[in-house]
């Protein structure tokens, strides 16, 4: 392998050296038959001439050495691009509109994307964010309440000793305490939490309950609960204790069944305990995201039509312009048809000139995306708008997509007809 | 003796190559001549198919070179084994053994 690498090595930057040494060598080896043969009494032009015969054309023997170099594909692919930039070079114009859709096809693409995926595809960052609800009373609301969603706390009690349907439950109440040290005191937004809250979250482990002498048994990462768009505060979480005095508050399920189907039940076992309780909603995490988002959601959707729109005329722009390409050269193609050029060779000529313009596509569209990216990120809530995934993600898409566009004009060119092809002007 | 162009099987010219570098390094023309005076001269080994040999064995680790001076005092390139060349020569020496028995005794079934 080594030996391979540092041939690989040589082959890439010593090239003109090694082609030296290898002339010499043939010189070398040309000089020592004819002087075999001069010993054999043969006069020294024709004891040179014969020698060169033997050898079956130096340079013939130069380019089967060079053929067998590691890396000769290398040599070919560097040799195949600059053919290509040249062809594509005469036609600066097409290319240019080719490279130009395309950009704009990739960036308006991978910009909306990471949009999208922040505000749509992408879930809580909570274990299994698709099992949790929100449960919450509609109708009209007696005495007061922080908030909105909220039950009271005797209901909440209800559901904690009754429910056989969830497989947790926990409840919030966003309090303020006040930390005091020495002569200062503070106040700081806390959360009163039932005890199996972070465990629910899929936080901590369980907290324990309160005692006189409180001890940090977990951290939380800041957490945002009444907006999206809310930076999160300092926040200390206390585990519930019986008899703080509020009547509302928020409770959350986890369910491994589908959520749906358990609102009903849950609804009808209410009512068979109380029947003069309000009626109890569920609402997943989800749909309250999705809600909370949804001016987001509808620009990034519609984004996402645009994006897609822009992809339809790069892939339109670069079939226009290789069949044009193509077009224009079905003289040539039909004389390499003529010569032996098989249909594979000519498909692989469309191709690789497809490849350099979806290359310099991608290039210039990554340009504008990482561009675009600026801008979305200031709609973005603390999330990156410059997912790699979601780049080489677009990325490969996209070159499919604009590949397969090329593929119809190169297949075109692959059956031009030798015969005709040199009388089409 | 074969005829001067005998088709060398895949392989074997890899082996007479490196069996012919076992005793000295030789230059291009001293393998070939070497080849041809140990094969009894059934094989001549042309530069069109010897050169993309060596460099390709070179490249793989089998040879070293290094430019000496030849018999005419000028200067040649000389290549030799190395230690993963003859691990070779082993391993290839032992399949081709086994592939001629198995030829002959194919041959010899009636």
């Amino acid at each position: 392998v080594i030996s391979r690498l540092r041939a690989l090595w040589n082959n890439v930057f010593r090239r003109k050296q090694l082609d030296r040494d290898l002339d010499e060598e043939l010189q070398a080896y040309l000089e020592l038959v004819s002087a075999e043969k001069m010993r054999e009494g043969v006069s020294p032009e024709e004891a040179y001439r014969d020698a060169r015969r033997d050898t079956g054309g130096v340079d013939q023997v130069l380019q089967s050495v060079r053929d067998v170099r590691v890396g000769v594909w290398l040599d070919r692919l560097v040799q195949d691009v600059q053919y290509g930039v040249r062809t594509l070079a005469k036609n600066p114009t097409f290319s240019l509109v080719a490279v130009g859709t395309l950009a704009l096809g990739i960036g308006a693409n991978t910009a909306m994307f990471s949009l999208l995926d922040q505000v749509v595809l992408r879930l809580l960052p909570v274990r299994h964010p698709e099992q949790l609800v929100i449960v919450r009373e509609t109708g009209n609301h007696y005495g007061t309440s922080y908030g909105a969603n909220t039950i009271s706390w005797p209901m909440f009690e209800d559901l904690r000793d009754n429910n056989h349907v969830f497989s947790g439950m926990f409840c919030r109440f966003p309090a303020t305490v006040t930390i005091g040290y020495g002569d200062r005191a503070a106040q700081i937004p806390a959360e009163l939490v039932s005890g199996s809250f972070g465990q629910r979250f899929g936080l901590v482990n369980d907290m324990e309950p309160v005692s006189p002498d409180n001890e940090v048994i977990g951290v939380i990462p800041d957490r945002k609960y009444r907006d999206l768009r809310e930076t999160p505060p300092a926040r200390a979480y206390f585990p519930y204790f019986e008899g703080a005095h509020f009547r509302f508050m928020n409770v959350y399920l986890r369910t491994q069944d589908d959520p749906r189907q358990i609102e009903n039940e849950l609804r009808e076992r209410m009512r068979q305990f109380d029947p003069h309780v309000l009626v109890v909603g569920l609402q997943t995490m989800n749909e309250q995201i999705g809600f909370s988002l949804r001016t987001e959601r509808l620009v990034a959707s519609l984004s996402a039509v645009f994006g897609g729109l822009a992809t339809l005329l790069a892939v339109i722009g670069l079939y226009g312009v290789m069949a044009y390409v193509v077009m224009r050269r079905t003289r040539e193609i039909g004389i390499r048809i003529a010569l032996g050029a098989l249909r594979s060779n000519v498909i692989a000529m469309v191709m690789r000139e497809v490849f350099i313009l979806i290359g310099a596509g991608l290039a210039a569209g990554f340009s504008l995306a990482l561009a675009l990216a600026n801008l979305i990120r200031s709609q973005l809530y603390g999330l990156n708008a410059r997912d790699p995934l979601t780049f080489i993600g677009s990325a490969v898409v996209l070159a499919l997509a604009a590949g397969s566009a090329g593929f119809i004009p190169a297949l075109r060119a692959s059956s031009v007809d030798p015969a005709t092809a040199p009388r089409h002007e | 003796m074969l005829a001067p162009q005998s088709v060398l099987l895949q392989g074997t010219l890899d082996l007479l190559v490196l069996k012919a570098l076992t005793l000295q390094e030789l230059h291009g023309m001293g393998i070939s001549r070497r080849i041809a005076q140990i094969t009894g001269g059934a094989f001549d080994v042309k530069a069109g198919s010897l050169f993309p040999a060596l460099h390709r064995m070179e490249q793989a680790g089998w040879l070293t070179s290094f430019w000496g001076e030849s018999e005419t005092n000028r200067r040649a390139k000389f290549y030799a084994l190395t230690k993963a060349g003859k691990k070779q020569l082993h391993t290839e020496s032992e399949r081709w053994e086994r592939i001629s028995l198995a030829m002959a005794t194919a041959l010899r079934t009636t």
